[in-house]
């Protein structure tokens, strides 16, 4: 059953002079994985600390049918967050890590954790300070897994990470952690290594939402020509979102047209969410 | 409970100093009574009685001893006391300011805890458990102090200084414990005002608790000549030992002591007894601060989103 897990109406925070966020409206269903991206600065970590109730906020915003910001305690039962590599807390033990989680969350399996831990060359006796980064988020993954939540909120959760840490990291949550009845959002500036598993994307810029939509919709609404220069006028009376040249070929973003239409031009293929991206945060300039 | 037992377990293992510092101190007293204990007295030490000095041994009635005694077991809680009041005076100043200085917040904020349960778990390890953790280990510090003398003494002539009397040491642990419980309450405003500058100031929270004051002192004394912040300061601070009798030197009455001052302690654990203090408003005002600070501390660590 799909449920309502955030909700949000005319969502507005400025700090001074600077608006952070702009009025947003999404919403976010249950058993979806959505991709939040937006360049540095763009509102995004200041909408998912409104979600999860860090920040005061203008407007109208519901998680789990709660109000963050009044009711965190209450929300974090319900919600976990991987805000980056970098805030555990040195002095932390691993076992001490367990006992307290397990102290102050009622839906905390101490085995589960365990079980994770057990599977990589963490030691419970450590202190985060002796744990290598990727041991780090390792242990706040061991951690996150073993709580029944139904949302979690992951913002650039492998930052600093190696490759096969961050394929790892995506794999334990996919297939420990991910079920229907679940929501993941997660944000990272690695879009093409989360691109296969998300199911919803919401781009973010200048702290307005400008473009919020199912995966399987953007190759409907999008596609990316590649073509040659001197083809390359015909298509730009088109309308082309985005254009820019690699290697003295051109590719250009399209909304709203169809293949058809396109492949008299040169080849046509869906967009990466990479190209996609940048074609949405730099509209029509050409790079 | 479980829930109150874990907020209270993570500040010892973050703050390892709050249990370790009273165990060394301890360790050290029962071992440097053992080495040196009853060296540094005199075989011909005096005690001035009535203007006449005698021979301090010979002094020593069984009323005295029994004052004695009463003053050798709370003298042993000074030390703890001393290093116990500087070790939470950081303790507290830390304890909301280290956790976004190194952005875990951020992990203590993911966990189902309120904003209010956090501040008031530091405040109670600060004000409850710490002191009477203080107060249990000075219990048995104590009666292994005194068995060490009593050993050593035993067979000289300095034996009669210290008698065992179970009353007294059982009226000097009461007094103590009570003792503990009122200057949870007097103190309570300090530990509100710096656990609110430890949510609230940027960097330098010490710079921050000690300077404010200091600078208003300065400048009340250089344009209106008077000492009006300096004096409520000495009484929010001192004023606790005062109470106890143990005010600005409590080492000139231990070593002035003359008969006639001996009479006048009449018991000596009546003196420790800060009882009468809950009769004190200012005590009850000092409360209602604390409230409102711990209050505004809350406030300040749920808003802030700098890290």
């Amino acid at each position: 059953m799909t449920t309502r897990v955030i909700e949000a109406h005319g969502l507005s925070k400025s700090y001074g002079a600077h608006g952070a966020l702009d009025g947003l409206d999404f919403r976010v269903d249950s058993g979806r994985i959505v991709g939040l991206i937006g360049p540095n600065g763009s509102g995004k970590t200041t909408a998912l600390k409104a979600i999860l109730g860090l920040t005061p906020y203008e407007g109208e915003l519901r998680v789990l049918g709660l109000d963050p910001f009044k009711q965190r305690d209450a929300l974090m039962r319900d919600v976990c967050f991987i805000a980056d590599v970098a805030v555990l807390p040195k002095w932390l033990r691993v076992a001490q890590a367990l006992d307290y989680v397990e102290g102050v969350h009622p839906r905390f399996r101490r085995e589960t954790a365990e079980a994770f831990l057990g599977k990589t060359d963490i030691r419970v006796q450590s202190r985060v300070r002796e744990l290598s980064k990727g041991m780090v988020t390792q242990l706040h993954l061991a951690l996150i897994l073993a709580i029944d939540a139904r949302l979690l909120v992951l913002d650039e959760p492998t930052l600093g990470l190696d490759l096969l840490f961050r394929r790892a990291f995506y794999d334990s949550l996919l297939n420990d952690y991910f079920d229907h009845e679940r929501t993941i959002i997660v944000t990272t500036h690695q879009v093409e290594e989360i691109e296969n598993l998300l199911t919803d994307v919401m781009f973010i810029n200048h702290g307005k939402v400008v473009l919020d939509s199912p995966v399987e919709n953007i190759g409907e609404r999008f596609l990316q020509l590649v073509t040659t220069p001197d083809r390359a006028p015909a298509a730009r009376a088109l309308g082309p979102l985005h254009e820019r040249e690699v290697f003295g070929r051109i590719g250009m973003v399209f909304e709203g047209r169809s293949a058809d239409e396109l492949r008299a031009f040169g080849e046509v293929r869906a967009p990466s969410l990479s190209d996609l991206f940048i074609a949405r945060i730099q509209g029509g300039k050409s790079s | 409970m479980k829930y109150w037992i874990t907020l209270v377990r993570r500040e010892f293992w973050e703050h390892r100093a709050l249990w370790v510092a009273p165990l060394v101190v301890a360790a050290l007293l029962i071992v440097l009574t053992a080495v040196s204990g009853g060296v540094h007295l005199a075989a011909d030490a005096r005690i001035e009685v009535d203007g006449q000095a005698i021979d301090f041994v010979k002094a020593i009635t069984p009323e005295r001893a029994e004052k004695l005694f009463g003053v050798l077991v709370a003298g042993l809680y000074v030390p703890q006391l001393i290093v116990v009041l500087v070790g939470l005076f950081f303790y507290l100043l830390d304890a909301l300011y280290s956790e976004r200085k190194d952005r875990s917040i951020l992990f203590w904020k993911s966990l189902p805890v309120s904003d209010s349960h956090t501040v008031a778990a530091k405040a109670l390890v600060a004000l409850v458990v710490v002191p009477l953790g203080v107060w249990a280990v000075s219990a048995v510090t104590s009666l292994a102090t005194i068995g060490v003398l009593t050993n050593k003494l035993a067979g000289t002539s300095f034996a009669p200084i210290v008698q065992w009397n179970t009353g007294i040491w059982l009226a000097v642990q009461a007094a103590m414990f009570a003792g503990t419980l009122v200057a949870a309450l007097w103190y309570a405003p300090v530990a509100g005002a710096l656990l609110l500058i430890s949510a609230w100031a940027r960097r330098n929270v010490f710079l921050w608790a000690v300077l404010p004051p200091v600078a208003l002192m300065l400048l009340e004394k250089t344009a209106f000549d008077s000492n009006r912040v300096a004096s409520f300061l000495e009484y929010r601070l001192g004023g606790f030992f005062d109470a106890m009798g143990m005010g600005v030197s409590p080492g000139e009455r231990a070593v002035g002591m003359t008969d006639r001052e001996f009479a006048r302690i009449g018991e000596v654990y009546s003196r420790l007894d800060t009882t009468p203090l809950l009769g004190n408003v200012d005590l009850w005002l000092g409360v209602a601060a604390a409230v409102l600070m711990l209050w505004a501390a809350v406030q300040v660590r749920r808003r802030r989103d700098d890290t």
